[in-house]
This record gives C-alpha cells, structure tokens and sequence, in this order.
C-alpha cells in the first residue's frame, strides 16, 4: 500500500514537485515569519516590562483608574517607607521610584506633548538601560536640574546639547509650575516611543517641579526571576493592605491587563497570518490531489474492484499526501529555519520606516530580532504536514466514493 | 451446483428523467467449471450483466446469488469482501496498476486479504510461471506488450484462487495471434485448476471457442446453448 | 372677550418686562456695590484638597473691574508668583525660571493656584448684563437674611456657564450663594460669601468659598485679611513690565 503511495508521487513529477514546493514554501514562510513575530513580540514585551510596569509595580490604588491621564494627585507619599515594605522580600533585588508625567514642551514656538519621568540615575540601568543608550552626552545626576532627552524629539524641538529648556507643567495640586533644565544628554533607544516623547529628569528635581516632595507615582520592583512575579507580588500586596489598608496596590507584569490584552492580540494575529499561509497552500495539495484522483478513476475503479475497500482507497491518497507533506515541510522547516537563524543574528532594521510613520506609542524597538527556537521550526514543520493531510481529505473522499463499475467501461 | 445466479434480475439506469432499462428480468445461472461466453450487441446489457456478476452493482430489482447467497442485503465494504475472496477480474484494456512492477500487480489481491508476505511470494512466482512470464516478474507495465499485460492480468485474477473469473473482452485490445494465446492459456486455467471463467465478447472466434455461449439482446436472452 | 384677553396678555407681557428690569436691576446694585475704582486687598487662599489643607496668601491690586494685579507672599513655594489681568488676558510670572506665561487657550479653564477657582473665573470682567438677560425668580431666606434669587441665563451658546443663579440680600445688595450650571443643566461650581462688612455706604464680602463639583472632596476658601478702597494705584502697575519687578 505504501509502495503504491510512494510510486504515485513520482508518476508526475512536475505536479509533484510544484506541490511539495508550495508545501515548503509555506512552512518557510511560516516558520521564519513566526520567528520574527516572536522575536519583535519578546523585543516589545521585554521593552513594555523594564520600561512601564517594572517585575512588580505598587501604586497608589486611585493611580490605577486613572493611569493613562497619569494623576499625580494619586501617589505614594513618603514612598521609601513604602519600598522598603517590598525590600524586606528576598526575592527583590531592586525597589525604585518613579514619577511619570506629562508635559507640553515648548521650545522656540514649537511645541508637544511629552511624557517626562523622574528617575534615580543610578539604579536606571537595570530598568531603562539609559546608560547604555546615551550617544551624547551624560546621564543626569541627582540634586541638579538637568535632563537627557530623546534624540528624535531633539531633532524635532531644534534642541541639542547644552541647550537649557524651560518645562512648564502642573503640579499636583494644579498650579502652575516650572522648571529651567539644562540638557546634558540625549538617548536614543531605537524606539520610537522613547526617542520621540521622553524625557529623563532627576526624581527629587521631578518631586520639587510637581510639589511632590517624598512622594513618587510608582515603584518599580525587579525580583530575580521574573515568572515569579505573581508570587512576589501577592506577598507585597499583603504586606502594603497590613501597613496602608486599601491605599496602594502591587501588580506583577503579568497581571498587567494590557500587557496581556497586547499579548492576546498579538498571538491571535499571528496565528491567524501563520495558518492563512498553510491554508494557502493547501489549497494547492487540495487540487493536485483532485486532479491526480481523477485521473485515476479507472485505476481506482480497478482496485475497488478487486476488492479494495473505500477505507483503504482514502488511506492511499492520504498516505500520498503525507508522503509528499512531510519532504516538502522536512525542506520548508529547513529553509525556515535557515531565515529564521539569519534574522536572529542579522536582525532587520526598520528605523526608516518608523521615521515615516510618526510616533508609535509601543515601545518597538525599530532593529528587529527574530526568535530563534527548534521549537517553533518542528512545530511549524507538524503544521506543515497537518494541512496537507487535512488538505488531501476532499479528494480523498471523493475517490473512496468512486464506484467500481467504472473499471469495466469502455473509454 | 451455481457458483453465480440471477434470479429475474432487472437493472433500471436513469438517464435524465427517464428511467432506462438494461436488464428486464434475466434468469441465469452458470455451473462450476463452466467457460462461457456472453455476447450481443452493444447496449444489450452485456455490461450490466457483467457488473452484476461481478458484484459491483446491485440489481433493480430481482436477486443475485453467489455461492447460494444473496448480495442484495451487502453493504459496500461487503460486497467488496466478496469480490476480494470469490470473483477474478480480467479487464479488456488490462487495467493493471502502472507504478507496481508484474509481480506487485499480482501480489495485490493478496494484500488485500492480508495473506502473509512468504506466503504471497511463493504463490504469486507459481502464478507468473504458469501463465508463462516468470521471467518478467520485475517489469512494469508499461514495460511490457499488450499480451504480456494480459497475461498479468489472468495471474492476478487466478492468484486468488476465486470460484469465477470474470473477462470483459480480454482480445479486443491484442492481435488475432495473441488473442488465441491468450484464449487458449485462460481455457487451460480453466482445466487445470477447474476455474469457471465468463467472458464478454462480441469476437465471433471467441464465441466458437466458449463451451456455452450465451447471447444477449435487449437486456434479455437471446439463446443459451452448450457445444 | 376679545379685547380682555388682548389686555390680560399685554399685562402678562409688562409683568414679565417688570421681572426683568428687577432682575438686571438687583444685579445692576450688586455691581455699584462691589465695584470700586480702586482697591488693594491683601487674602488667604485655604485649599482643602485630599484631606490636605494647603494655604497662599496674596496681595492683590484692583482697578475698576478690568484690571487686577496680584503677588503670592507665602507659602515659599509660591512666593513672588506674579498674577496680571488685563480685561480678558492674563498672565503668570514664575520667579522660579524667570519667565512670564501667558494664559490662554484650554489652560484657562485650569485650576488656578490649585484651588477650585478657573483662570477663566478670575478672568471674568466686564458686565454680566452683556451676556446674560436676568431675571428676578423668586425670593428666599438664606442665613436669617431675605434674599432676591436672580436667574440669569446666557443669550450666548459659547460660555462656561450657561446659567447661573444667584441669591442677592435684599437689604446690603450682596450676593451670599451663587450657582453655576453648564448648558446641559449640569451644576459645576457653588460659591458662598459671607462676613460682609460696610465700608463707607457700600458693603463688600470678606469671605468666599468655592467648591468645584468637578472635583472630588475639594473647596477653596478666600478670606480677605485687608481691604483698602479708592486709593490711587500707579498706572504702571497694571502693565506687562510690573510682572518682572
């Protein structure tokens, strides 16, 4: 039976091989497009993690509702007592804070909306990694009313090394206040969120400019094992509801719901491309074995009549299919892979065309990475071999259902 | 004692709307042993009848016995289990299957009935001796001429041993020669191993060879007649 | 029959037209009474605010109803933020970076100082009469004094406050409660003033509160500590280069 399968690829080889190729190239496509999804997805989420929620976040629980206006109003007074709760833990190895605000910049008659934070400089490099990505200048330091700015909001405001900015905001409370900062580096991420809206000011400068002397809007907790988070933060969440009941809140990046609503979303899109390519090219398996099946309805005929039940009529055609399935995602998975391996080495710039589109408000790095795993090349291999199986049920039924009279009509 | 039987067997196709009769109510029964002929015109039902002996079709109406059992009650799978355990088939175009070599074409209805491979091999090699081509048992058959094919094709058929053969015109596609061969090797089988073979034809030559000729016409008989 | 109903309908139309003059007519008094053409104020600002109390203190200058010149003394934070009024611009100087800014577009309806009061409720000048028809609704008791409550609803659709209502004592011709409502009907902001004090003939509210409805757990407090009237300002006061001295 085996032998027949086998022997019926190489009766035509031209459809044969035009088969299995589409067959490759999709499981090729697959596989490196998958790669490189996850490897700009892990890129992103890295990105979304260090940069927005920490491994764990305490915030003030009205901060919550309202993050996306980033309330001042709602933060975390005397906030080193408040760290020094979740430093206790062993699992924590860095507690910082953080104060997040907006500002319209103004500079020379332009002007735009920005995000600025206030950091502690020398516990940014765990979470920002801005002493890496500095390309002018220095890191800020604290006491002293400086600022490292976006490269590309540099460019765009006309401002350059040296230059001192007046940011003008709110406080707190709603007044309004002021702040002459001088700029003493600029950054650049490669993300266009960060290089395009973001500025880095010394928190105690960002408490006395928003008149939230020993406070901070949010504490970034880095714990050693990230996948603990859960864990870490449900232990500090007990600690903050003993010392401050129903004021602050803790949330492991993983119970952020937008990081896991972008999760979902970004899953489903690319599972949704990946099986549109398989779906694709099993069309082709689809018609070839259509056509390949009626061209044998004599042969088949034949079989049946000599005693060939239906089940074993569409395990012939089936068994062809895999055949041809399996070879053509073995090949596919291999150039897959090799693509894949490229790009995770190489990577894929795409600085040029996040320029053109303005600013992104993800995180994106604009160098793309692709995730190599075996993983995700057998599987993509499986998936290759599951749809032209899938894809060949159709004629193969249509050949169980042949009648075995057609054996003795006269062509 | 019948090996096959039809009792008043009609066979309505539909064409359309219109119902067409193949068969209107046939009676016949062949002997063991028996090496008939069945001949008539085109579109007398000589086809029709063929595909009701050789099990891949139901009658209309009336009954078809084979071994003294009905196979008006068969499911598919069963009939095809009658077909693979009783009935040998020999096609007028040969109909072997083109990627298998001599030898795989005749092990193939032994497959089929899961006959051991040690087994298989030694049967199929006696098969392909007898009908004179145990030298070619690794060609193709593309590889081969038309009366090499057909010889094939009558192993295949025997390899089984089946209580009935069954030939839809087994020389209308090999010269007069060959086809003489080719009849006298199937009357030989039929000796030999006391094989009951039936065979279609509208070969005047091959109805004079046949031991009962049947003639068919209007999906009736005609005449019936032993020599 | 005819002709009755033709008078009962011209009465109703004077009664109304009556109404109506009595209403611009209280607001016309509360104006002689609180307007000076001059004044010098010095005021604590108490914000309450998430249980925080939070207090400024000010200096302000006032010419007629147009200008208004105002320095923060305290807390230090504030100290030497410069507040100028001319009709409807103002500005803000901030000692801190040197810089003077000009308040205008969606920074107007802002929290002032943070406090419950707008940029844009500071700003307001001119006649209320020119904006809004008033009209004389009923009268009430508020805090033991017999007031007037005057309705006055704006003739313009593109205002902050498209009604408002205001209870006028009957007796001082000042107003002690004042209710602001957006066009949807929604209340925005409640003002009470109290602790009136007679200066010459006139009386002048020394207390005022505010509470922004906007705003959560929020009221602003201004007392007037010192209150000087009619006394001759320098001109120059009231120009742009004052905010820099």
């Amino acid at each position: 039976m085996f032998k027949i399968a086998l022997r019926n690829i190489f009766r035509n080889k031209r459809r044969s091989v035009l088969t299995g190729l589409s067959i490759a190239v999709a499981v090729m496509i697959a596989v490196y497009l998958w790669s490189l999804i996850s490897g700009i997805m892990d890129d992103l989420f890295d990105n979304m993690i260090r940069l927005n929620y920490g491994h764990v976040r305490i915030l003030n629980t009205d901060y919550v509702k309202r993050e996306r206006l980033l309330p001042l109003e709602a933060n975390i007074k005397d906030y080193q007592a408040v760290a020094r709760l979740a430093d206790a833990d062993r699992n924590v190895t860095l507690t910082v804070g953080r104060i997040k605000f907006g500002v319209l910049l103004e500079y020379k008659g332009k002007n735009k909306p920005v995000f600025g934070t206030g950091i502690v400089p020398e516990n940014e490099s765990p979470i920002s990694h801005l002493d890496q990505k500095i390309v002018e200048g220095r890191m800020i330091e604290m006491g002293k009313e400086e600022m490292n700015l976006g490269a590309s909001l540099a460019r765009e405001l006309g401002l350059k090394l040296g230059d001192t900015l007046t940011v003008v905001t709110q406080t707190a409370y709603g007044s309004i206040t002021a702040m002459n900062l001088k700029i003493v580096g600029i950054f650049s991420y490669g993300v266009q969120s960060m290089d395009k809206t973001t500025f880095f000011i010394p928190l105690d400068r960002a408490q006395k400019l928003l008149d939230l002397e020993n406070s901070a809007t949010e504490i970034f907790i880095f714990i050693k094992d990230k996948n603990k988070g859960p864990e870490v933060a449900k232990e500090i969440r007990a600690k903050l509801d003993l010392a401050y009941p129903g004021k602050y809140m803790a949330k492991a990046w993983q119970e952020q719901e937008l990081l896991y609503f972008y999760m979902v979303i970004a899953r489903n899109v690319y599972a949704g491309l990946y099986f549109l390519v398989l779906f694709l090219a099993s069309f082709t398996i689809l018609n070839t074995m259509f056509m390949s099946v009626l061209e044998r309805t004599k042969e088949i005929g034949m079989m049946k009549a000599l005693g060939m039940k239906n089940r074993q009529v569409m395990g012939i055609v089936m068994l062809e299919a895999l055949l041809i399935g399996t070879i053509a995602s073995f090949i596919g998975a291999i150039w897959g892979s090799g693509i894949a391996y490229y790009l995770a080495t190489r990577g894929l710039d795409f600085t040029a065309t996040f320029e053109t589109m303005g600013t992104i408000n993800f995180p994106i790095s604009s160098v793309y990475h692709a995730l190599f795993s075996w993983g995700i090349v057998f599987f993509g291999f499986c998936m290759g071999i599951l749809f032209s199986v899938a894809a060949a049920v159709p004629p193969a039924l249509r050949a169980a259902k042949m009648e075995p009279t057609e054996s003795l009509k006269e062509i | 004692m019948s090996v096959v039987k039809m009792e008043n067997a009609v066979k309505n196709y539909k064409v359309g709307k219109v119902e067409v009769p193949a068969l209107r109510g046939l009676t016949l029964s062949i002997e063991k042993g028996e090496f008939t002929a069945i001949a008539g015109p085109s579109g007398s039902g000589k086809t029709t009848l063929l595909n009701l002996f050789g099990c891949l079709d139901k009658p209309t109406s009336g009954k078809v016995f084979i071994e003294e059992h009905d196979i008006i009650t068969l499911n598919p799978d069963q009939l095809a289990d009658v077909r693979n355990h009783h009935i040998g088939f020999i096609f007028q175009s040969f109909n072997l299957i083109p990627v298998l070599t001599a030898f795989e074409n005749v092990e193939f209805p032994l497959v089929l009935l899961n006959e051991l491979p040690a087994h298989r091999k030694t049967r199929v090699m006696e098969m392909l001796e007898s009908v004179g081509i145990g030298d070619l048992a690794g060609r193709r058959p593309g590889e081969m001429s038309g009366g090499q094919q057909q010889r094939v094709a009558i192993a295949r058929a025997l390899v089984k041993h089946p209580d009935y053969v069954l030939a839809d015109e087994p020389t209308a596609n090999i010269d007069t020669k060959t086809g003489q061969e080719i009849l006298d090797l199937m009357r030989e089988m039929n000796q030999k191993h006391k094989t009951t073979f039936i065979f279609s034809t509208h070969d005047p030559k091959v109805m004079r060879f046949a031991r009962r000729l049947i003639m068919i016409r209007d999906g009736q008989i005609e005449s019936d007649e032993r020599q | 029959m005819k002709k009755t109903l033709f008078t009962l309908a011209i009465a109703a139309w004077l009664a109304g037209a009556v109404l109506a003059a009595t209403g611009a007519e209280i607001i016309r008094k509360v104006d002689e009474n609180l307007i000076y053409k001059s004044a010098r104020m010095e005021a604590k600002m108490i914000i309450h605010i998430w249980s925080e109390v939070r207090t400024k203190t000010m200096r302000t200058y006032q010419k007629g109803r147009e200008s208004s010149f105002s320095v923060f003394l305290s807390p230090p934070r504030d100290q030497g933020v410069k507040y100028l009024k001319l009709k409807d611009n103002m500005w803000i100087y901030l000692p801190d970076v040197d810089k003077t800014i000009k308040i205008a577009g969606h920074m107007l309806r802002q929290s002032m100082m943070g406090s419950d009061l707008s940029y844009e409720d500071a700003l307001e000048s001119g006649d209320l009469l020119d904006k809004y028809t008033a009209t004389l609704v009923s009268e009430e008791v508020v805090k033991q004094r017999p007031c007037f409550v005057v309705d006055l609803t704006a003739r313009v659709k593109e205002i902050t406050y498209y009604r408002r209502l205001v209870w006028v004592d009957k007796e001082l011709f000042v107003p002690v409660r004042e209710e602001l409502f957006a066009m949807s009907g929604k209340k925005l902001k409640v003002m009470t003033l109290g602790n009136v004090q007679k200066y010459g003939s006139r009386y002048y509210p020394l207390y005022m509160s505010m509470r922004n409805l906007l705003r959560q757990n929020t009221l602003t407090e201004l007392i007037i500590t010192k209150a000087e009237f009619d006394l001759s300002l320098p001109a120059e006061m009231f120009t742009q280069s004052s905010l820099t001295k």
